[in-house]
C-alpha cells in the first residue's frame, strides 16, 4: 500500500477568505511547484504576483490563477538584481496593495559533477537560489517594517541541504544557505512580526519540469516504488503546507523547515545498496 | 513587538467536520500540552479519548473537552506497562470505536543533576516518554493494520532532544530517542498508511511545568523567546490537527518545531555560564 491519496486540489482547506487581505509574491511562480503554491493561495482569496524572467511562464501562472477566479499580475524580474526586485514591489503595491507574503521559490539547477561546474554555472545557481532569496526577503522586510504590518516569508529548501547532493553541489550548497538564512531571519525579524519559514519538498512531479532535468528522472511509477510512501507527492499537498505556514494559524512557527516528502530523505535500510555509482558516471553531460 | 497573536481559540482552522467519525487518543491528555492538542481535534469533530495515570486529571480534562461539545472517553493507564497499554486500547475502542490518531504526549519531568539521578528516577522518566511512546505506537499500529485503516501518530517533543539540557539528562535523552523513533517508524509504517510525526513544543507555561509560576505566563518566560511571547493553546491544536489531517497526507517522519524561534541561536555572546550544580534554579540557569 502507498500513503493515501489526498483530496482534490479544490477540496476546502482553511476558510476560503483566509488570505483575502493578502498579496503574495511568488518568485518562479509561473511553473511547477511555484504555480501550484500560487493556486493554493489564490483559492483562499490572495492577490498573486507571478515573478519570472520568462513571459510564457508568467502568462501560464496568471492563467492558472485566473481560472480559479483569482487575481494575478506578472512581473519580469531577475532576482539577482535588487533594483529589479524593488521595482517589482512598487508595481505589486500599485496594482494589488501591500505585499504581505513572499514565497522565495525561484531556482535554477542542472546536473553536473562538481569538477565540471564553471564559475558562471556556479554563480547562476547560487545567486538565484541564495542571493535572490536574501534580496527579496530584505526588500519584503523593509516594506513590512515601513508599513507597520506583519508578514510571512516562505523559502523553498531541499533535503539535500543537509545530506549533500552529488551532482548538484551548487544547488545543495545554496539550499543549505537558504535553510540557515531561514533560521537567522526567523530570529532577527520575529520582533517585527515577520515570520520566516522554509518548505523542503520531496518529489512532486509536474508538467513543467525542464527538459534538461528530466533526463535523470525515471517517471512516476519507478520513483514511487523507491519511496517509503509508495507514491510521489501531489501538488496540492505542497500547496496546503505552504498555505498553513504562511497563515495566521502557524503564528508561533518561525525559523522552521517543514519537510513534505513522505519520509523519503530518511535512511531506508541498513546497507546503502544499490551499489554506489560515482557522480561522474551519471551526472556528466555527454560532450561531442 | 511580539509575534502576532493567533486567531481565536474557537477557530477550527480546518473544516469543522474534518475529523467527524474519527477517534483521537491522547496519552497524558488530561492537562497541559496533551489537552491543548486534544482541543484542536475536538473543534474539528473528533471523538476524544484521553489516558492518564491520574483520575482527577482525567476528570478535569474530560470536563473541559466536553465543554467544547466533544464526546470524551477516559482510561487510566500507566504507559510503561505493555499489558496496560493493550487493555487501555481495548477499553477505549469498545467505547469509542477504532482509534484513528494517536498523540503520544504522556511524560513526566523534574529538574535534577545527572549525578543525583537515582535508578528509579531515571527509569521513571525515560520509560514514560520513550518506552510508553513505543508501546502505544506498536499497539496502535497493530490495531490499524487489523482493520486495514490508515492512521497518524504525533509525538510530543522538545528541542532539547538535539541540544541536550543540563539538569534534565533523563528527559532530554528520552526525547532524543523519541525523535529518532519518529523517523524509524515513519519509514517502517508508511506502506501501512500510518504516518508518524512529532511536534516540538516551545515555551508553554502551564500548571504541570515544575517551578512554573502561572503569573509569569505573560512575563519573563515569554520575553526570553525571539517570538516575544509564549505559545498559545490553540497554536498547538492547529499544528497537531494539520499533521493528522488529510491535508498533511504526504508528511511523515517530520519533526515540526512550534517554538517561536526559541531553540535557534540569538546572540554571539551569552550570559555568563553558571555550572549546573552552582545554580539555585537548575533549569532557568540562575
Amino acid at each position: 500500500m502507498a500513503l493515501k491519496e489526498p483530496f482534490a486540489a479544490d477540496h476546502p482547506f482553511m476558510a476560503a477568505d483566509t488570505f483575502k487581505d493578502d498579496v503574495v509574491i511568488i518568485t518562479g511562480g509561473g511553473t511547477g511547484l511555484g504555480k501550484a503554491m500560487a493556486c493554493a493561495f489564490a483559492r483562499m482569496g490572495a492577490g498573486i504576483v507571478i515573478a519570472s524572467r520568462n513571459a510564457d511562464h508568467r502568462a501560464s501562472g496568471i492563467a492558472a490563477v485566473e481560472e480559479l477566479g483569482g487575481k494575478a499580475i506578472g512581473f519580469a524580474v531577475d532576482i539577482r538584481d535588487p533594483d529589479q526586485i524593488s521595482a517589482m514591489f512598487d508595481e505589486a503595491e500599485r496594482l494589488l496593495g501591500p505585499v504581505t507574503v513572499l514565497v522565495n521559490n525561484a531556482a535554477g539547477r542542472f546536473m553536473a559533477p562538481a569538477e565540471d561546474i564553471s564559475p558562471n554555472g556556479w554563480r547562476a545557481v547560487t545567486q538565484i537560489v541564495l542571493d535572490g532569496t536574501f534580496f527579496c526577503s530584505k526588500e519584503f522586510h523593509r516594506r513590512r517594517l515601513a508599513a507597520g504590518g506583519a508578514g510571512a516569508i516562505l523559502n523553498i529548501g531541499a533535503t539535500f541541504a543537509w545530506t549533500g547532493g552529488p551532482g548538484s553541489a551548487h544547488s545543495a550548497a545554496a539550499k543549505a544557505g537558504v535553510i540557515n538564512l531561514t533560521q537567522t531571519l526567523g530570529v532577527e525579524w520575529a520582533v517585527d512580526q515577520v515570520r520566516v519559514n522554509c518548505l523542503a519538498p520531496g518529489y512532486f512531479p509536474h508538467e513543467d519540469t525542464a527538459a534538461h532535468m528530466k533526463g535523470d528522472w525515471s517517471g512516476e511509477d519507478k520513483r514511487a516504488g523507491q519511496m517509503p510512501a509508495g507514491r510521489v507527492g501531489r501538488l496540492q499537498e505542497l500547496g496546503w503546507s505552504a498555505a498553513f505556514l504562511c497563515s495566521p494559524f502557524a503564528s508561533y512557527i518561525t525559523g522552521h523547515t517543514l519537510v513534505v516528502d513522505g519520509a523519503n530523505w530518511l535512511r531506508h535500510r541498513a546497507s546503502s545498496a544499490p551499489d554506489f555509482v560515482p557522480v561522474r558516471e551519471w551526472a556528466r553531460t555527454p560532450r561531442d | 513587538m511580539t509575534l502576532r497573536e493567533p486567531p481565536p481559540a474557537a477557530d477550527p482552522m480546518l473544516p469543522a467536520d474534518e475529523f467527524a467519525g474519527k477517534v483521537v487518543l491522547v496519552t497524558g491528555g488530561g492537562s497541559g500540552v496533551g489537552l491543548a492538542m486534544a482541543r484542536g481535534f475536538a473543534l474539528c469533530g473528533a471523538r476524544i479519548a484521553i489516558a492518564s495515570r491520574n483520575e482527577e486529571t482525567l476528570a478535569e480534562g474530560a470536563a473541559e473537552l466536553r465543554g467544547l461539545g466533544a464526546e470524551v472517553f477516559t482510561a487510566q493507564c500507566d504507559v510503561r506497562q505493555r499489558n496496560q497499554v493493550t487493555e487501555m486500547f481495548t477499553r477505549i475502542e469498545e467505547a469509542a470505536g477504532p482509534v484513528d490518531f494517536l498523540l503520544n504526549n504522556a511524560g513526566s519531568n523534574f529538574p535534577a543533576l545527572a549525578e543525583n539521578l537515582n535508578v528509579n528516577a531515571w527509569r521513571a522518566i525515560t520509560q514514560i516518554a520513550l518506552d510508553g511512546t513505543f508501546f502505544c505506537s506498536q499497539e496502535f499500529h497493530a490495531r490499524r493494520c487489523r482493520v486495514g485503516r490508515a492512521g497518524a501518530i504525533v509525538n510530543n517533543l522538545a528541542s532539547y532532544a538535539w541540544t541536550g539540557f543540563p539538569g534534565d539528562a533523563h528527559s532530554a535523552a528520552a526525547k532524543a530517542g523519541t525523535l529518532n523513533l519518529t523517523l524509524s517508524l515513519a519509514t517502517e509504517w508508511a506502506r501501512d498508511q500510518i504516518r508518524v510525526n512529532s511536534i516540538v513544543v516551545g515555551t508553554y507555561p502551564h500548571s504541570r511545568v515544575p517551578n512554573n509560576d502561572p503569573r509569569e505566563r505573560e512575563g519573563r518566560r515569554g520575553l526570553t523567546v525571539p517570538a516575544g511571547r509564549a505559545l498559545r493553546t490553540q497554536e498547538l491544536g492547529w499544528a497537531a490537527a494539520f499533521l493528522c489531517s488529510r491535508f498533511g497526507g504526504y508528511i511523515t517522519g517530520l519533526n515540526l518545531v512550534v517554538d517561536g524561534g526559541d531553540w535557534l541561536r540569538r546572540d554571539l555572546l551569552k550570559p555568563p555560564f553558571i555550572p549546573p550544580r552552582e545554580r539555585k534554579d537548575l533549569w532557568f540557569g540562575q
